[in-house]
């Protein structure tokens, strides 16, 4: 990893973990996390209904912890009245912030007056320093994707100082698709799957170890890495200079895993990141934790001769 | 009202002129950086002269990818590159990068910026959000149905593209990463490895629910949106795409005429019939080398259009001779072998002015004009008589 010179004061970052179950939300709000990332329409990981959504946000209100929301569906042409209609909305209950995917999120948000909220997650196409300054000088928040090395983060931050956001922990999104590919499949091999936003299927390609969760729900599919992301000893070097660590929930089920991350993450200095990592790791032995991108640069092309 | 423009890729400098020589307004092609196809063989700078020269000749446009989703380290040399191409004459950039583009827009104001379907635009607001930043066309994601062409088109004074013809991503595009978990291979910087089309168990709770014999796939069926096309021109889209930087010099030219074609024919009378769709349609699978589908023009996208057991050709003709010259007196054709042909194979011929010609190959000659049963060599030139005339780079095939 390049050195790293932390000049700044440090105040402002923040950490946030996602929601992915309701019945987490209070220990969640308890747990020493600045802020809680949540959904419900055109956000196909955070899918609460209007009564969840709202004793969401009554609950992360009453424990002062801020309000993220997640619009991370790409959005058909057909539903750009509800977008109209969620943003309205959202600007009444005034967030702290607004995850989207789709761009077209910038031009309703600047037509309802919410644009100084926005934070653009397409999960791959943050990956240098110029196309994320593109957007933060707009005002536009930006997460930075997910398969870049742990130097390319560094330089990135490098030239946006506290302004990117990170997934830290987690697994990562590989893939997002409009097909019903599980739907799909079993619709062909005439197999009656409860398949529907279920978390416990995982694919496996013939020939390798791992499994990849997979998750269909209205909005499409997603696939997922088999490991989780994993980066406290980097982290210990770059949290101040981040705008937003993001701690993501999905997949996981031992709520106490997310828990455990969280404070450590906030405890997290460079001095103390070994302890850390020696007391998460002796706690979850048969987690697949992994640094994951950060030091697997991922080359451009094929062999030649393929 | 302006004729819809028929843009279709190049991979090297011969594939671009046979696609603008077939009926193409405009061609596609990647340099040798910042472009997608890392396989394709990609233009230098003298052949980006070259054809952007030769296309201007003929009245058609290039367009230059320079659509990877860029790191840091990939921006070296953009701004000369640009300037360069800019130089070169060439019409339009196609980008995924906001960044670049509005650099483009700022820096080199003789080139278009195009926004790439990496960026997977599906909705007339994101286009609005893009016409904010000054780009001049939008390539639209294959996940719009004709239903929301439509309406975006209406919607917007946006130049729209629209792909017509040719593979797809499975998942939204710029929006995998599949292969560099599988393969360590960049999907977005030209490294990817198609692990959607590879074979996959599923398990649900730890069990296996997916079939052995016939495991789950991600593959998709190609594209094929030629009953589609009129509805494009009336509804406004500015440019209709055909996919395939990969594709041989027989592919791009059956398609781009095949489309031309249809085209024209709309142009000319108004109105293509159905049996005029289904003619149409059959030229296509001559070329085809996978089964195709509407893809999400036609609102949804169930398993009729994956691709589970089955990724083979539907091909219905071989390549088999690329013409080289013709000798009008002595009627010979000389041809380049491309794929096996004997004696007596019944063979059609096609090219840009040239339709379907059919011949029973009587005569053939090796290049010592030594009389010939079959032709067996690829890239071997071989002597054919021909009962009409044939130009240069018309293309000679025969019914599977």
């Amino acid at each position: 990893m390049r050195s790293f010179l932390i000049i700044v004061i440090i105040t402002c970052m923040e950490l946030l973990v996602t929601l992915s179950k309701i019945e987490n939300l209070y220990k969640l709000c308890q747990s020493g996390t600045d802020g809680i990332i949540f959904g419900s329409i055109l956000s196909p990981r955070f899918n609460y209904n209007y009564h969840e959504f709202m004793k969401i946000n009554e609950m992360c209100l009453k424990h002062n912890v801020k309000r993220y929301i997640s619009i991370d569906a790409l959005i058909s042409e057909g539903d750009k009245p509800v977008l109209y209609d969620y943003l309205e909305f959202l600007k009444k209950i005034n967030p702290d912030g607004i995850y989207f995917a789709d761009l077209s999120v910038i031009n309703v948000a600047k037509n309802v007056g919410l644009e100084t909220k926005l934070i653009y997650d397409s999960g791959t196409m943050i990956c240098n320093s110029l196309d994320a300054n593109f957007f933060i000088k707009q005002g536009i928040g930006v997460v930075l994707s997910r398969e870049l090395s742990i130097d390319e983060v560094v330089d990135i931050i490098k030239n946006n100082l506290r302004e990117v956001d990170m997934q830290v922990f987690g697994h990562l999104r590989m893939s997002y698709s409009k097909r019903k590919f599980l739907g799909n499949y079993f619709k062909h091999i005439g197999k009656d799957v409860d398949y529907l936003g279920a978390d416990d299927i995982r694919l496996q390609e013939e020939g390798r170890d791992y499994v990849l969760p997979i998750i269909e729900d209205e909005y499409g599919t997603r696939i997922y890495t088999d490991y989780i992301l994993m980066m406290y000893k980097e982290l210990a070097h770059i949290k101040y200079v981040l705008k937003r660590m993001i701690v993501d929930d999905n997949f996981i089920e031992d709520e106490n895993l997310v828990l455990s991350v969280i404070r450590d993450i906030k405890r997290l200095t460079v001095d103390n990141s070994n302890f850390l990592i020696e007391g998460i790791n002796s706690k979850y032995p048969n987690m697949n934790f992994s640094s994951g991108y950060l030091y697997k640069k991922t080359t451009k092309v094929k062999e030649a001769n393929e | 009202m302006s004729k819809i423009e028929l843009l279709a890729p190049a991979k090297d400098l011969f594939k671009a002129k046979i696609a603008i020589d077939y009926g193409a307004d405009a061609i596609y092609i990647g340099g040798k950086s910042f472009s997608l196809r890392s396989r394709a063989s990609n233009f230098d700078y003298s052949d980006i002269k070259e054809i952007v020269e030769y296309a201007h000749g003929k009245g058609a446009k290039v367009y230059v990818t320079a659509n990877i989703v860029f790191h840091d380290e990939d921006f070296k040399g953009i701004r000369e590159y640009l300037k360069t191409l800019e130089n070169f004459g060439v019409d339009g950039m196609i980008v995924s990068s906001l960044f670049v583009a509005s650099m483009i827009k700022k820096a080199f104001p003789k080139l278009e910026a195009h926004i790439s379907t990496q960026q997977s635009v599906i909705n007339s607001e994101a286009v609005a959000t893009l016409k904010s930043y000054g780009v001049d066309r939008v390539v639209l994601g294959r996940e719009c149905s004709m239903e929301e062409i439509r309406n975006i088109a209406t919607t917007t004074t946006m130049p729209l593209e629209v792909f017509i013809h040719g593979g797809m991503c499975s998942n939204y595009s710029g929006r995998c990463v599949l292969s560099n978990r599988m393969t360590n291979r960049d999907a977005n910087r030209g490294g990817c490895a198609h692990s959607c089309r590879w074979k996959y168990d599923v398990y649900k709770n730890g069990e296996l629910v997916s079939d052995k014999e016939e495991p789950f796939s991600m593959s998709s069926k190609d594209l094929n949106a030629i009953s589609y096309v009129v509805e494009m021109i009336q509804c406004g889209v500015t440019s209709l795409k055909i996919e395939g930087r990969m594709k041989s010099e027989y592919y791009i030219a059956q398609v781009v005429k095949t489309y031309r074609k249809l085209i024209d024919e709309y142009y000319e009378l108004g109105m293509v019939t159905p049996r005029r769709i289904r003619y149409y349609a059959n030229e296509l699978l001559k070329a085809e080398n996978r089964p195709s589908d509407t893809g999400f023009l036609s609102g949804k996208c169930d398993d009729s259009k994956h691709l589970y057991d089955v990724n083979g050709a539907g091909v219905t003709h071989d390549y088999v001779g690329l013409v080289k010259a013709y000798d009008e007196k002595k009627g010979i054709a000389t041809v380049e072998v491309k794929n096996m042909f004997d004696l007596n194979d019944t063979l059609e011929v096609f090219g840009p002015t040239i339709d379907n010609e059919k011949v029973v190959n009587k005569l053939m000659f090796d290049k010592d004009w030594n009389l010939l049963k079959e032709a067996h060599k690829p890239t071997e030139l071989v002597y054919i008589r021909l009962p009409f005339a044939v130009s240069v780079n018309d293309m000679i095939r025969k019914a599977k």
